[in-house]
């Protein structure tokens, strides 16, 4: 098969009113992990959005999954695409219970891969806290819930928007194992994250994103010899 | 024992089924409103003239086609529901990017049109319903004689607003519902085609409403005017409830209807009042209403 990438954002710009919160950004995700690392208000949730056809930034520029073009779809044709969204924060809903969360989503094909058990094989803490509201659980619960939940969909790209955000070391390791576990299942994962020693675990190359604009794009490999250069992207 | 403080029982239990059947359409029209309120953020101003309208399909199907209370039962809610179906996709969708303030001014505009119309075409006397053949007569309970239509009218709007509460708080399509309500931009974004969903949530509102009016016709008269006299009543168990809780409406809408019986039985001049009375209480003390949390 010739390499056709899974997604390709082109001459993406995003605007905010007059403000503008991406340039002319150009990413290829062709399969296995890519990572977007930049730091606070660089446009990464912005991106996020504009892939799954969330508002409120007005997009112009072109988002292709395997050549249909995403721009101007509505959200939800987006999600039948096979493209999950793990919004930052997680985003759970407070009156939905743990098992709502994971039988509400499921699409056809979702639900044969994904049953609600396997996912509670995935993260067995789930499972004793089944009956609880979306509220009621920690963060480390509420992460592996909304990545149980976006599978259940039966997402093949998934779209992880800063998930260690305010998560205990312990808890971050374990959220790594999952994503590198989905990965070799086969999934495509394109995480979008501040944590770049995270990211290195998880992504095979990095976009760095800085003011709305793609910088530099590093492979894994790569990224310790250009570690200087890194570390000044993000100012650490 | 025919008397409980000094009044007779006959009139204390009598009251209090006008109390229980007038509670059964506050519970009806204000579960409706809170459906709706709960996932489009809009008031439905016009939630009494489908009300009204939902009676005069009765009128019609029955004068015109032939067509029995039992088929404007479903058929009511059903035609009314639709319309409200139509109203939404070309009129309310186009205002959700605007305040909120702008739904309910269409819809309060719509039902001074929709009351207009039908008083134009009626007058405002009102028309007759005959109760169902099969619903005539009453029983006889010793201590009160409760008609049969009136108790078939209690029994009806308990379990439309059980099924109803139970439906959305129970099932798969409820939990879309709730998890909409929540963050409707993020559902859709899990392949749930939200603006449909809201579609005919709205055209759901407005049918229980319809069902309500089904239900009235043969209580009170068929008139243009019939919803626009209760509405103002019902948005007060609306507020009381909490905007938005489905459970708050059904309880609120119950508990009010009787309370207004009982006053009328031990202090008649305020049975009118009663209710307002009530609304500015408990929006002094808890103004979210004794079942809604802020927002």
């Amino acid at each position: 098969m010739a390499e056709q990438p899974l997604l390709a954002i082109e001459a993406l710009n995003a605007y905010y009113g007059r403000a503008q919160a991406l340039e002319d950004v150009n990413v290829e995700i062709t399969g296995g992990s890519t990572s977007v690392i930049g730091r606070n208000g660089m446009g990464k949730t912005t991106l996020c959005n504009a892939i799954v056809g969330l508002p409120p930034a007005r997009i112009t520029g072109s988002i292709r999954d395997q050549g249909k073009e995403l721009v101007g779809l509505a959200s939800y044709k987006v999600a039948k695409l096979g493209i999950g969204y793990v919004p930052q924060g997680r985003r759970l809903f407070p009156s939905l219970s743990v098992d709502e969360h994971l039988r509400m989503v499921a699409s056809r094909g979702g639900a044969k891969r994904w049953t609600v058990d396997r996912a509670y094989e995935l993260f067995p803490r789930l499972q004793e806290r089944k009956r609880n509201g979306g509220a009621q659980l920690s963060g480390g619960e509420q992460q592996m819930l909304a990545i149980g939940r976006i599978l259940r969909t039966g997402a093949t790209l998934l779209l992880l928007d800063e998930p260690t955000e305010g998560l205990a070391p312990v808890i971050v390791q374990q959220i790594g194992s999952t994503i590198r576990k989905l990965k070799d299942e086969g999934l495509t994962i394109l995480l979008v994250e501040q944590n770049l020693r995270f990211a290195q675990t998880v992504a095979d190359r990095h976009y760095v994103l800085e003011s709305g604009r793609v910088i530099d794009m590093i492979p894994s490999a790569e990224l310790d010899a250009n570690m200087q250069k890194v570390h000044e992207y993000l100012g650490v | 024992m025919s008397e409980i403080f000094g009044i007779p029982t006959q009139a204390l239990f009598g009251q209090l089924l006008i109390g229980l059947i007038n509670g059964s359409f506050y519970a009806l029209l204000s579960l409706g409103l809170a459906v709706i309120f709960g996932l489009l953020n809009i008031i439905n101003f016009a939630h009494g003239a489908q009300y009204m309208m939902g009676a005069f399909c009765a009128w019609f199907l029955l004068k015109k086609l032939g067509l029995s209370y039992w088929w404007a039962l479903v058929l009511g809610p059903i035609i009314v529901g639709a319309t409200g179906v139509v109203i939404e996709r070309f009129m309310l969708s186009k205002l959700y990017k605007l305040d909120h303030l702008y739904g309910f001014l269409l819809t309060f505009g719509l039902a001074l049109v929709i009351q207009g119309l039908f008083r134009h075409e009626f007058g405002s006397t009102g028309l007759p319903y005959a109760i169902p053949k099969s619903l005539e007569g009453g029983q006889n309970l010793g201590f009160m004689f409760l008609p049969n239509y009136r108790a078939w009218v209690i029994a009806a709007s308990l379990t439309v607003c059980l099924g109803t509460w139970f439906m959305i708080e129970k099932t798969k399509l409820g939990s879309y519902l709730r998890a909409a309500t929540e963050n409707r931009e993020l559902v859709q974004a899990f392949g749930i085609n939200v603006p449909r969903m809201i579609t005919l949530t709205y055209g759901f509102g407005v049918a229980l409403g319809a069902f309500a009016g089904v239900m009235a016709a043969p209580i009170y008269s068929v008139s243009p005017l019939m919803g626009g006299d209760l509405i103002i009543v019902v948005f007060a168990v609306v507020v009381i409830g909490g905007m938005g809780s489905i459970m708050g409406s059904i309880v609120t809408g119950f508990v009010l209807g009787i309370l207004e019986g009982l006053t009328k039985v031990f202090y008649p001049e305020a049975s009118n009042i009663v209710i307002f009375v009530v609304m500015a209480i408990v929006l002094m003390i808890k103004p979210a209403g004794l079942f809604g949390t802020q927002r």
